[in-house]
């Protein structure tokens, strides 16, 4: 088939355009590449073009035309069509094809129907089926265009520095890609690099690089190849890569034998792919699958009959002037050498480099290895060696960037026990834990121990007095009728990104840096390390000092004292500070509050179970937390607890447990023991309900516009309200109304157990007759009884929810009964027994958080102290305490991982309703 | 991906029309036998079923024509579960097919294969069958090198048949019927066809040429052999648990093509690249496990699943876990490591004591480094990294040192790792 023959002297019997190497790639070549904003064209497409210097005229992507693929050098102009581009004058004669495996035929027919200056085609493309190959053979033959691939990485010519097509030389081509007299033909892409590198060190550079791929049809194969290195002046060998499969290479070098084209250059050639001869499917590249005479023994047998001697022995070395094969590309720099000594041809620089054994990472972990396998790591090649330095400066976890819409790295549900799970820890597991501790572990993924707690409590108790400062907006929005998520939300906006955030931030970087290179993982205070630093520090961020500062600074000193809590950081704080004071507007206190929270943080950061920004912002995280607990309180004037907090007249009100802070402010008295124990509880369950809830959503949603931690935080409040705990609120009123005439506290428990008990049987009865009349009506929609039944744990005689049923355990362990969960469980009982359910459905997670409220408040609201509006709020406001830790989880793990507007919903899932 | 026998391969011949041999399975009954055997001059040919491919070679000495009932069934019980050797590759045979003989004066043997020489499909015909093919003299067997757009022609077979002196009675049914295969290979996503024997049925003085046996392979990169809805069955001898897992991951974006080497191997190889592939897996030789090819730029959740489901599979019996690549051009070579690693974190549990080398090179490589690294600190596994310009086959040899040092600590009951 030879239609349309552009090389009039091409000697083969079908088309071959190229004449020599240089063809194939050179300074005048002008690409259009196909499906050029693809995810694998974009990274790839810029690399080359840079390292080109500019070669891609134009890009194709369906559907998006007018957009362009920015690049460093000049923005690359996107069409519509390939069409699109030849109308706009634009002339380019190498297509290059990115596109997915079922769209590259129609993709060639494209650019040979559009552009009559098109030379050739590069696929990149892997997975091309056998079928669309021979229609593209056919159509280019005809057409009169070279082709190269598919599965190819394109051509590259490191004289002109141009590469075509896939990442030849990765990206950083000009490293690998080093001006020379050798040419590569290699079915690997890879190994054309890797060759490429390889020869370096026998100081041998290339000319042109073809990656010719592996699939049964090779289009440019090795005759082309060799005949347009035999016609390309600065190329004095080849060096040929060959896996089984196809007759390409026995075609090749007999038509030479045959004097249908002349080569006098000399050819390394290495195969490889013995083990493949009794496979009956391919494994690697889709072509290398042999059948009979083109197995690697064969085609090892073709090499050296041509090259009149044996495979290489660097024993023995013996080759001669047409070449030589070697076993492995190792031995391809040594061969090359032998062969070009012979022919009286200079290698083309100084050798670079060597391939003996270099480990630039090694860990022995205490293992005694023999001296053979006892390499020690070697300072790695320039500029490696820098990027490992650096690395070594790099502390924390480090996250790949994905989409994270409807996703989270924090919190999931277990499928299995259908509990949420925080940082791979179930919110039953979690319930135990002191609600301020549980504040630090959603940032840090490690729960801060009860010692650290001593100093951590007062911190979150001075940036809950901090967050006092917000409150006259607060009143302001509680008198225009706001409900607690829009008046605490607007403390928090309010709160922006303020200096004392920045400090936290900022300064929080600058101890890292400074410390980190010399301490690793390790805290031990070292005063000549710290002298040092004390010099080296500068750039730490200003922020604005308050008046009950240097009381607040003087008790953290005290705790962490009493507490043996110092640390290196809070040691060249407070040497920092005994230096300069607040000189220079470095606030003291908001230095030290770094130091405290750097040290808990730090095993988490240097095991790099956090990220850097994780611990950066870890403080901003706690001072919102302090202004959404300081600015839910209800009557200020009245709460004492609240005053004290503000004025912190007090020291010691710092040092409340966090979870009693939290209760004095909502409720304006003491609890008592088993209440504080059942608020820290009810506030730990209610932290995440996974990452799909409207709370979690809106708070990421904000992250993914890029706001800051503040607004992202107004972002999860603003996404939450009345609805938020509803059913705990219906439950509520439901208890309210059913246990009106009866007082639960009127007797110690066991007393009135036989009354909550036929109350429930009344209100059972009650309910069957209400269920019965509204269905006789029709109505199917009736009122359910809340906190009753699951969609999980339901069908079964009797059922059960494991986490209600845990929690409840766990409260009568603590010697805690609730009378209204009690009566919850009559309830469920008597529903079945009179007909209004078919089994003994189970009392939900949800009557734990309704209940446990009630009785918080119950004697308050008995006594009208709190009305029920107030009680609305409150019971809003408890579950946004729970909530505000696990957006932080949220925040925090959507900063690390997502990218910008990935909340999204794409235009293809919106829809119009009318 | 490729079947053998008229069992499930007269499927693909009736698509297009094309005359096959009646066949019975290995559950037919007796009456159905005798009605087959009647409507065939009181013979029947029974040939063992193989799944999968047998290799190059085809069923000669496990064919049995029997002349009775009696003699079918005993040629079944012989053939049910009969061997078939080609080199070191051994399958056995679950079931067989009864056929109806085709008495024929001639055989033909046909094919079509992409041509790797002429670059473009090609009809190869034989006017003897049964035989193999690379065994004819070139004067005996005519190529058609033809337009895969027109397909094979009329005259193409006309002129192949006569320069074959091809009886002249055989010629015409043949151009009515052989052109029918070029259909069938194009549609239905086949790289090779090859019916051998073709025989040539007489009825009432014509001739028409009906297969009796069928090779083919299909492309798995063309989806034109679902079309056909052939069982799973057929392809399962082709494939292992752990393969079978590990290509429900296959995609275009990057390569997940696993072999499953030697369940007893003791390496562990994630190897990166076509080229790397086929070098490094013959170096490693019976030590590794698995051959794979895991290029192509994976994104981190199929890097992620493919190390999930090989570690799942092999750690436990793995001394050494290795990633080699050469210098990587496109692929991301933290977020492959990361795929690994993290997923080593999960799995390490079934060996502790396992230990890490890797040779790569390619875009993020520190970065990819410094994480495996870390990483492996944490978990407290020995490793060693190379980066590209140590000689990947440096790094293999290496591996199989510290696997032959491991092993050997092993047997003597000292701790290695």
């Amino acid at each position: 088939m030879k239609e349309n023959n552009r090389n009039n002297k091409s000697p083969f019997p079908y088309f071959v355009g190229a004449k020599s190497l240089v063809d194939l790639a050179n300074k005048d070549s002008k690409v259009v590449v196909m499906n050029i904003l693809g995810g694998e064209s974009s990274k790839v497409t810029p690399v080359s073009h840079i390292y080109s210097s500019g070669n891609v005229v134009a890009g194709v992507q369906y559907g998006r035309a007018g957009e362009v693929l920015e690049t460093p050098i000049g923005n690359i102009p996107v069409y519509g069509s390939v069409s699109d581009i030849v109308e706009h004058g634009i002339k380019f004669d190498t297509g290059v094809i990115y596109l997915p495996p079922n769209a590259v035929s129609h993709a060639v027919s494209e650019l040979c129907a559009g552009n009559e200056h098109l030379k050739q085609i590069v696929i990149v493309t892997e997975k091309m089926s056998v079928r669309d190959s021979r229609y593209i053979r056919w159509g280019c033959q005809r057409r009169g265009v070279d082709v190269i691939g598919a599965n190819s990485l394109g051509v590259a010519n490191s004289w002109d520095r141009v590469r075509i097509g896939g990442a030849l030389g990765g990206d950083k081509p000009g490293e690998s890609l080093v001006k020379g007299s050798v040419a590569i033909h290699s079915n690997s892409g890879n190994f054309s690099t890797t060759i490429s590198e390889y020869i370096k060190t026998a100081g041998f550079g290339t000319s042109t690089i073809v990656s010719s791929g592996k699939d049964v049809y090779i289009h440019f194969a090795l005759p082309e190849f060799l005949y347009a290195a035999e016609n390309d002046p600065r190329t004095k060998a080849v060096i040929v890569y060959v896996e089984p499969g196809g007759y390409y290479e026995q075609q090749a070098l007999e038509w030479i034998e045959q004097g249908l084209y002349p080569f006098t250059k000399p050819i390394i050639a290495v195969v490889t792919g013995r083990w493949k001869k009794n496979l009956t499917r391919s494994v690697g590249h889709a072509g290398a699958l042999s059948g009979v005479g083109d197995d690697a023994i064969a085609k090892e047998q073709i090499f050296d009959k041509y090259f009149g001697v044996p495979e290489y022995d660097p024993k023995k070395p013996k080759v001669s002037k047409r070449g030589v094969r070697v076993q492995t590309i190792q031995q391809i720099p040594e061969a090359l050498a032998e062969v070009m000594k012979m022919l009286g041809h200079k290698s083309d620089f100084e050798p670079i480099g060597d391939l003996s054994l270099k480990p630039w990472f090694v860990n022995h972990q205490g293992l005694h290895f023999p001296k053979e396998l006892n390499i020690e790591s070697v300072k790695a090649m320039s500029p490696y060696d820098k990027e490992i330095d650096e690395a070594n400066h790099m502390v924390g976890a480090q996250y790949l960037r994905q989409t994270m819409r409807n996703a989270s790295g924090a919190t999931r549900m277990n499928k299995k026990t259908d509990v949420t799970e925080i940082h791979g820890k179930s919110l039953l597991d979690l319930v135990s834990e002191d609600f301020g501790a549980s504040s630090l572990f959603a940032v840090l993924r490690d729960m801060p121990s009860a010692n650290q707690m001593h100093i951590v409590t007062p911190v979150l108790n001075w940036l809950t007095s901090e967050g006092t400062k917000y409150n006259d907006f607060a009143v302001e929005s509680r008198k225009n009728g706001a409900t607690p998520n829009a008046y605490i939300g607007a403390c928090v906006l309010m709160s922006g990104n303020n200096e004392m955030y920045k400090a936290f931030q900022q300064n929080t970087k600058i101890l890292i840096d400074l410390f980190y290179v010399d301490i690793g993982h390790k805290l031990d205070i070292e005063d000549d390390l710290i002298s040092k630093k004390l010099v080296e520090v500068k750039d730490l961020a200003k922020s604005a000092t308050g008046p009950n500062d240097q009381k607040v600074y003087d008790h953290l000193m005290i705790v962490m004292k009493k507490h043996s809590l110092e640390n290196i950081f809070t040691r060249f704080v407070n040497a920092y500070v005994e230096k300069n004071g607040d000189k220079g507007g470095v606030n003291s206190l908001h230095l030290m509050v770094v130091a405290i929270l750097l040290g808990v943080s730090w095993k988490a950061l240097t095991d790099r179970r956090i990220s850097r920004s994780d611990a950066e912002n870890l403080g901003v995280y706690l001072a919102i937390n302090g202004i959404i607990v300081a600015n839910s309180v209800i009557d200020r004037d009245k709460n004492k607890f609240w005053n004290d907090m503000k004025s912190l007249k007090d020291g010691k009100t710092l040092d409340t447990n966090y979870t009693e802070s939290c209760f004095k402010i909502l409720f304006n008295r003491a609890p008592e023991k088993n209440e504080l124990f059942a608020l820290n509880s009810l506030f730990n369950l209610t932290i995440t309900n996974g990452p799909g809830t409207l709370s979690a959503k809106g708070a990421k949603e904000s992250v993914s516009a890029k706001n800051y931690i503040s607004t992202t935080f107004a972002g999860f409040m603003m996404n939450t309200g009345l609805a938020h705990g509803g059913n705990g609120f219906e439950a509520i009123a439901f208890l309210i109304s059913k246990l009106d005439k009866l007082d639960p506290y009127a007797k110690p428990i066991k007393e009135i157990s036989g009354d909550l008990e036929k109350l429930a049987a009344t209100v059972a009865s009650d309910y069957l007759k209400y269920k019965k009349v509204e269905k006789a009506k029709g109505n199917l929609q009736y009122d359910k009884i809340p906190c009753t039944n699951h969609p999980v744990f339901k069908g079964k005689p009797v059922n059960v929810d494991p986490r209600e049923e845990y929690v409840r355990e766990l409260f009568e362990k603590h010697k805690i009964v609730n009378p209204f969960l009690e009566f919850y469980h009559y309830l469920v009982v008597e529903l079945h027994k009179v007909g209004a359910t078919d089994n003994v459905f189970c009392v939900n997670i949800d009557a734990v958080i309704a209940t446990v409220s009630l009785e918080l408040f119950w004697k308050q609201f008995k006594s009208g102290e709190i009305k029920e509006d107030a009680m609305k709020d409150l019971v809003f406001t408890m579950f946004l305490f729970g909530r505000m830790v696990g957006t932080a989880a949220e925040v925090a793990d959507h900063l690390n991982r997502g990218t910008d507007m990935d909340c999204r919903t794409p235009a293809s899932e919106v829809q119009f309703v009318t | 991906m490729q079947l053998t026998g008229l069992k499930y391969g007269r499927k693909i011949l009736e698509m297009v029309e094309f005359p096959v041999s009646p066949s019975l399975t290995e559950e037919a009954s007796i009456e159905d036998i005798s009605k087959l055997m009647a409507a065939h001059g009181g013979k029947c040919v029974v040939k063992p079923f193989f799944t999968g491919g047998i290799g190059k070679k085809g069923k000669a000495g496990l064919v049995k024509i029997a002349k009775s009932v009696h003699e079918a069934i005993a040629a079944k019980q012989e053939l049910y579960f009969a061997k078939h050797h080609q080199g070191n590759h051994t399958v056995q045979a679950n079931g067989v097919t009864f056929e109806g003989f085709i008495p024929s004066d001639a055989e033909i043997y046909v094919s079509i294969t992409s041509s790797t020489i002429h670059r473009q499909p090609v009809m190869t015909i034989i006017v003897e069958g049964g035989v193999d093919v690379e065994e004819v003299s070139p004067d005996k067997k005519k190529e058609i090198v033809f337009n895969p757009v027109t397909g094979v022609k009329s005259f193409h077979i006309i002129d192949a048949l006569r320069e074959l002196n091809c009886p002249q009675e055989y010629i015409s049914p043949l151009v009515q019927h052989l052109p029918k295969l070029w259909q069938a290979y194009d549609t239905y996503g086949l790289i090779t066809l090859e019916l051998n024997p073709i025989r040539m049925q007489s009825k009432g003085g014509r001739f028409t040429p009906v297969a009796c046996d069928i090779k083919a392979s299909f492309d798995q990169d063309n989806p034109g052999w679902k079309r056909m809805s052939f069982p799973e069955e057929i392809f399962s001898t082709d494939i292992t648990d752990f393969e079978a897992e590990i290509n429900l991951l296959r995609t275009y974006q990057g390569q997940s093509d696993v072999t499953e080497l030697n369940p007893e191997g003791t390496i562990l190889p994630f190897i990166f690249g076509g080229g790397a592939n086929s070098a490094a897996t013959e170096i490693l030789g019976q030590k590794a496990i698995i051959s794979s090819d895991f290029g192509g730029n994976p994104p981190y959740a199929k890097m992620k699943s493919i190390a999930d489901i090989s570690f799942k599979h092999w750690l436990a019996k793995t001394n050494v876990v290795l990633l080699i690549g050469g210098k990587a051009n496109n692929t991301d070579i933290f977020v492959t490591f990361k795929g690994i690693f993290d997923s080593l974190k999960e799995h390490i549990h079934l060996n502790p004591n396992v230990q890490v080398v890797v040779g790569r090179g390619g875009p993020n490589l520190i970065r990819g480094m410094v994480y495996a690294r870390d990483v492996l600190d944490n978990l407290k596994v020995p490793y060693r990294f190379f980066g590209f310009d140590s000689s990947m086959v440096g790094v293999l040899e290496h591996a199989l040192k510290l696997d032959d040092w491991i092993i050997d600590n092993q047997k003597s009951g000292r701790a290695a790792g």
